[in-house]
């Protein structure tokens, strides 16, 4: 070895090599079950009162899936430090760091949409969030397990198809329940692709994936 | 001025480098996942693995799962060399440094 450069660069090298072997599991299978369940139900919930004389307001779309959001990030961190703490690992580890790093920008840019006039209501709202959830999913792929890149790529796909789909489909929007449409798209989206999320890693967790 | 010979010639090469390092993150690492991480040939991954193997850095444990599997992982006086020699990177660097 003649130079620091060289040094230097064998040191970058191990530490890339280092961060893409950290396999970061960001969202454990109970909570995508228990996210999954609790979408389905409010979607559901919000289909069956719709139109009703006694509750003519409906569910408020942005509060109640934020309520959504909050219980099952909540439930996922408190899973998330529990298999941390069986493994005898610490919570904050730098697989978790390098996941918050990667995702935070476009889950932030999901809030900020809140913020968004935007043709289309509560639907686009809702288009947004699969796009901007599936971008921070991918993200975080190359320190995830496949099945977080899978669960990117549909999300983001789905985004996509639905914002692509242009003009007609915002006409449809504007002429349907705006709430109700984009309830049962989440309840579609969110609830049951994180259902069969849950159903494909479940089994995984005893094979050692973390 | 730093002593380069202190630098461990077997880990120093690049596809060696790259091996130690993975195996340095895990407890082991099957063949064709580090295939797979590095992009090695098979005929290349063999020799370096059988390099490491021969010096005492690198064990092998073969299973049979499905299928047969070899696996790696380092021995403790592979991690050893390995913490050693990134001691030394880090030395010349603050070396250089002014």
């Amino acid at each position: 070895m003649q130079t620091s450069t060289e040094a230097e660069e064998h040191l970058r090298v191990i530490r890339s090599l280092m961060e893409k072997a950290t396999i970061y599991r960001a969202i454990s299978a109970p909570a995508a079950l228990l996210g999954g369940t609790i979408s389905v139900v409010v979607a559901g919930v919000a289909w069956f009162f719709s139109g009703r004389a006694d509750f003519p307001s409906g569910l408020p779309f942005a509060t109640t899936w934020l309520s959504v959001l909050a219980i099952t990030s909540a439930a996922n961190l408190w899973l998330l430090r529990r298999d941390a703490h069986r493994r005898g690992e610490v919570f904050v580890s730098p697989g978790m760091r390098l996941a918050l790093r990667a995702m935070m920008p476009a889950l932030l840019a999901g809030g900020l949409c809140l913020f968004l006039e935007a043709d289309g209501g509560a639907p686009m709202l809702a288009s947004l969030w699969l796009l901007l959830y599936g971008v921070s999913l991918l993200a975080a792929a190359h320190f995830a397990p496949a099945s977080i890149r899978w669960l990117g790529r549909i999300f983001f796909s789905v985004g996509a198809a639905l914002l692509l789909s242009g003009a007609e489909m915002f006409d449809w929007w504007r002429g349907a329940n705006q709430e109700l449409t984009a309830h049962v798209l989440m309840g579609a989206t969110f609830g049951l692709f994180h259902l069969i999320y849950a159903a494909c890693t479940w089994p995984r967790k005893t094979n050692g994936e973390t | 001025m730093f002593d380069f010979e202190k630098i461990d010639k077997i880990i120093h090469e690049k596809s060696r480098l790259g091996i130690m390092t993975l195996l340095a993150t895990r407890s082991s690492w099957s063949f064709q996942d580090l295939k797979a991480e590095l992009e090695l040939s098979d005929g290349n991954l063999v020799t370096h693995l059988r390099t490491l193997h021969d010096n005492g850095y690198v064990a092998v444990t073969k299973e049979m799962l499905d299928r047969p599997q070899t696996s790696y992982s380092l021995t403790a006086r592979g991690r050893t060399s390995f913490q050693d020699y990134l001691t030394i990177l880090e030395q010349i660097v603050k070396a250089a440094r002014p």
